[in-house]
Formats: structure tokens, sequence, C-alpha cells
């Protein structure tokens, strides 16, 4: 089982096809590799449906981790070169710190 | 002299540690490294010779490369000068000062002339991964050049920069950094390339003169070559050499290079990244780095620092800046300067020991300083007398507990204008964006205009007749205290 890690900046921007068990197109962090992949994968909260899943740790815009474990299929790792990946927001709220004006 | 020259020098004066077991590039090299800085106190650099993955000749790591002496923090950078490492600041840094004010021009060699190339990688046979780039944090988002220069040049006046600005390894050919509009090379990008819609060269390199990386973090004033101050802080012509996919050139010793361009109104994720400042650095949003080519010495070494409080590795960085604020006040009237000092860790609090000639003096030299685009890094100023040692933290705290008088002038501006590095937490994520929403503080120490007369210091030195000194000193190792002291503290 590999591990990756995701922004939970992306979860809420892709919550609504996550949670319909959705294909989407991210960019996660392979914890083995020390480096970022945009990837064509489901996402679940819970290993069930994802049958041979990896895990997914998540992380605030500010790196620390969130408690709660995730879990991805990968289905195909994407040329960066060729896909245009939406970023997500990063607000005051999301970076963690700062003044919320 | 070169990364490995310098590493040469250490060992010779027993400040080389190499590991040869296997050590992890995934955070295992920056902890090891950020510990030692931590509890070596710049006795030690520490060079990785097998690194996990990459053993015997894909790469090596340097850690520790400037980690300082907490009492002298100045002192590799002193050996990188040829220097004697234990020179005191107050001739070190009139020297260092003097170097960097001086041009020395680059020249250019040939290909076959520069180790840099001795292994090229172009194309798709290009692959970041194939380097031992470290994790540094596990907060971080990747794997991250800490002690690099990117090279761009303005496509209007010829102007090459060469600044750094923490690099983030997105994929085997891509990259992402920190680049915020108000630095030199953001904003050659931004104003200039994107806005024309057009594409930007690029080159960074990590190695080469251990006194590039002094020159890469200086506020070397616009349309000024870091290659020409490099040279002159060197004392001889810096040896460059012409990239392989576009014309900008980089030091033909480096150890790696990496080539590419930026496209214009193309984003990407870069950061967190544990920083300098002291905490992690949020998500940021990046132009896309594409490379094209990667060259590199045999068996690379990736010099690195592991930023972050406790260890304060890259303080060094801050010696161009203090010279150039000293210079930049003195220029503007400012007579006594003695000494000044960035604070260890964090580096946004700078300190000076001052003779002020007239009272106004001292909010002058803080307002002038303030003033400084380059204060976007500081926060605090504080003004000392010449007998207080700046460059000692623990001096200082002390200083500022006994002479400060909360009654003499002190300063402090906030406004949505005023500079502010957006590494800072106290300002809103849209001012940190641009750079501005900062405050200021300043407070004053000095004792020389005030109504009172300060008293003698009640240390050694004074405390006691100079017969029990001697007798004390004398004594000392006989009652077994020799070498379980710092030097500094004892006679």
């Amino acid at each position: 089982m590999s591990t990756y890690s995701i922004f939970d900046a992306y979860l809420a921007q892709n919550y609504k096809d996550i949670s319909e068990g959705k294909e989407i197109i991210c960019e996660v962090l392979s914890l083995d590799e020390g480096v970022t992949k945009i990837v064509k994968a489901r996402i679940a909260s819970t290993e069930q449906g994802l049958k041979d899943a990896d895990e997914l740790l998540v992380k605030r815009d500010t790196g620390e981790w969130k408690s709660e474990k995730w879990f991805i299929k990968i289905s195909e790792e994407l040329d960066p070169d060729e896909t245009v990946l939406a970023i997500a927001p990063i607000s005051a709220t999301s970076s963690g710190y700062g003044a919320a004006k | 002299m070169d990364l490995r020259n310098f590493l040469e020098v250490l060992d010779e004066k027993g400040m080389l540690i190499r590991i040869d077991k296997e050590v992890d590039w995934n955070l295992e090299a920056a902890a090891i490294s950020g510990m030692l800085a931590r509890v070596g106190n710049g006795q030690y650099t520490v060079l990785f010779e097998n690194v996990k993955g990459y053993y015997p000749d894909k790469g090596r790591l340097v850690g520790c490369l400037y980690a300082p002496d907490r009492r002298k923090v100045w002192n590799k950078i002193a050996l990188a000068m040829g220097l004697p490492p234990d020179i005191p600041f107050s001739i070190f840094l009139p020297e260092f000062s003097k170097r960097l004010r001086r041009i020395i021009k680059p020249m250019e060699v040939s290909a076959s002339e520069a180790p840099c190339k001795e292994v090229v990688k172009v194309g798709k046979e290009a692959n970041l991964l194939d380097l031992p780039i470290p994790f540094l944090h596990e907060t971080d988002g990747g794997r991250y050049l800490t002690l690099h220069a990117i090279v761009n040049q303005d496509p209007d006046t010829g102007w090459i920069n060469a600044g750094t600005y923490r690099w983030m390894v997105k994929g085997p050919r891509r990259g992402a950094a920190l680049w915020v509009m108000g630095q030199h090379g953001p904003t050659i990008y931004y104003a200039k390339y994107e806005q024309r819609g057009n594409t930007m060269p690029f080159v960074i390199y990590n190695g080469g003169d251990p006194l590039s990386f002094i020159v890469s973090t200086s506020a070397v004033p616009t349309g000024v070559c870091e290659y020409d101050v490099l040279g002159g802080l060197r004392g001889e012509p810096i040896k460059l050499v012409r990239a392989e996919t576009n014309n900008l050139l980089v030091p033909a010793d480096a150890e790696i290079v990496i080539e590419g361009e930026i496209r214009p109104g193309e984003r990407i994720d870069e950061g967190p990244f544990g920083e300098y400042t002291g905490y992690t650095h949020g998500r940021n949003v990046s132009p896309v780095f594409r490379v094209n080519c990667i060259t590199y010495r045999k068996n690379p070494i990736i010099s690195f620092v592991t930023e972050g409080l406790k260890w304060a590795e890259d303080f060094p960085a801050s010696l161009g800046m203090i010279a150039g604020y000293r210079e930049y006040a003195e220029s503007a009237g400012i007579k006594g300067i003695k000494n000044q000092i960035f604070s260890m860790d964090t580096c946004t609090l700078m300190a000076f020991g001052i003779n002020p000639q007239k009272p106004r003096d001292i909010l002058r030299l803080a307002r002038i300083i303030m003033g400084n685009k380059a204060m976007i890094n500081l926060n605090t100023i504080g003004l000392y007398d010449t007998d207080a040692d700046v460059t000692d933290c623990r001096d200082m705290m002390e200083e500022t507990g006994m002479a400060w008088d909360p009654r003499s002038i002190s300063d402090f501006t906030s406004d949505d204008d005023i500079y502010q590095t957006p590494l800072s937490f106290i300002s809103d994520a849209a001012n940190r964006a641009k750079g501005t929403g900062g405050a200021k503080l300043s407070w004053d120490c000095t004792s020389k205009f005030k109504s009172w007369k300060k008293p003698e210091k009640t240390i050694f030195e004074k405390a006691y007749p100079v017969s029990i000194q001697k007798k004390v000193k004398e004594a000392w190792s006989d009652l077994g205290f020799d070498e379980a002291f710092d030097e500094k503290e004892i006679f």
C-alpha cells in the first residue's frame, strides 16, 4: 500500500463528485517518492468500495495533518504538461494563521 | 573557491563530519542536520556520502554548511572569504562591506572548462528525481532546494538577476517557487515577460562559490548583477558558462544546474514550507517552472539548509543585508555605528550599537532603516550603546532589560502601505500576498543623551579587584573547571 497526501481544500472543492463516487482529477503528494503527481482517481472516506486502495492523508494549507484518513484508488497518472488543474482557493482561514481581514 | 574546496577547508579545520552510513533524503538528512546545527554550535558541517537510493555515485547532500557559532555567526563566512574564523566582528564587517561594494565582472568559459557540464541531460532525459534533493520538514509540500539562486534576465536592459527564492520539486521536469511580486526576479517575470505574453527562460544553480548564497540573498540594487558583486566579494572574476538550452550564464563550478522556462499565465500550487521565520508558511500559487535540461557534476553535492527555530542555519544569509543597511544609514549622515546584527533565529530583528553624535540621530537611524524597502524583512530595531555586544543575543537581552527607559523615544508605526515580508503571519492574507500590511517598532536603549547617567555593570571584570580576578584565572583549571565552560564567558 502506498501513501499519498492531499490538501483539504481540494477535498472541499471536489466534495460533490467525491461523495457521488465519481473519478476526479487532483494533485497528490506521494510520500514514498516525495513528489507531487496529477492523477485521475476515486477518493473515499472509507476503504469499502475502493478495492486495493492506497492511503490518503489530509493536510491543511499550512502543512499540518488532519486527523482523518481517506482512501484513494488511482486509475491513471496524467501528464502534468497536458493537464490544467483548477487551484483551490487559499483563504485567510484555510491558511490557518494571520489576521482575518 | 567552489563548494568542494570549501569542504576541504572545513575538513582541514576539523569542522567537517563525513557520514558514510546510509541516510534517507526523505526527512532524515534534514533532521540530523537541524539537530547538529542546534547542538553543535556551528562547529561542524555534515556531508552525507551515502544517500538512500543515490549511493554510490548519483549524489550526496551537505547540511550545516553555514550553521554558525552562536557567538560568532560570521565564522564560516569568514573562512569562505579566506579570513580566520575567529576574526572579531568589528574587523570582519568593514572588510565584508568593502568587498561587497567592489564590482568585478565575471568571465565566460567554454563548456569543456565547466565542471557543471560533466553530466548533461536534455528534454525527457532530464529528471529532477535523479538528484537527491531533500524533503526537509514533514509539513512541507514536497522536496525543496534552499541554497540556490534562480537566474533570469531583464528583457529590456539585459540586467541579469540571481536571487534565492525557495524552490519546490513538483515532478520530474516541473518546479514551483515562492515567487512574490516586488522582489527582483519575480518582478522581471510578472511585469515584463508575463504582461507581454512572453515565455521567460531561467536557470537555477546549487553549489559553486560558497559566497554565492550570501550575495543572492543580499539586497543588491536594481540593475546590478549578483555575479559582479560575487566577483568583488571573492576578489576575482567568477567563471560563468552558457546554459545548454537558453542564453543565460551560470557559475561553471556549480554542482547542479537546472534550465527551463516559465510560460505566461500558467499557475501551480507551491508550499507549504517550514521557513526561517520560524513556522510553516502555507500553500501559495506559483508560476510553473518547466525544466528543459539538467546538468551536473559527477556525484553532485547538493547543499541544503534546515530552516526553522533553534538552529538558525542560514543566519549568515543576512550578512549582506546587515552591510547594506549600515552603508545606507551612513550615507544618510548617521555616524557612530559600531556594530549591528540580525537576531539569530527569525532574522526579523536588527540591533545596532551606536554612539550618536546628536540626540536626534537615534530616531533618524531607526526611521532611515525602516524606510528602506529591504526593511520588508524586519519588524523591529533595537538601538544600544557601543559597549553592548549586540552580536550576542544574551548580551542584547540583558542590555534591553537594564538600559531601556520606557520614557525614551521609541517609534511604532503600522499601516497597510508598510512593507512586510509575505512570510509573516501578522498581516492578513491579501496583504501577505503583496508584501504589505506591516508594523515596525524601534526602541532606544542608548544612554548618551538621556537625563540619567548609566551605572557601571556588575560583571566579573568590574565586580572584583584585579588581584582576585588574576587569582581566580590562575586557579581555574586546578579547580577542575577547564573545559566545562564557554571560553567567551571566562576570561
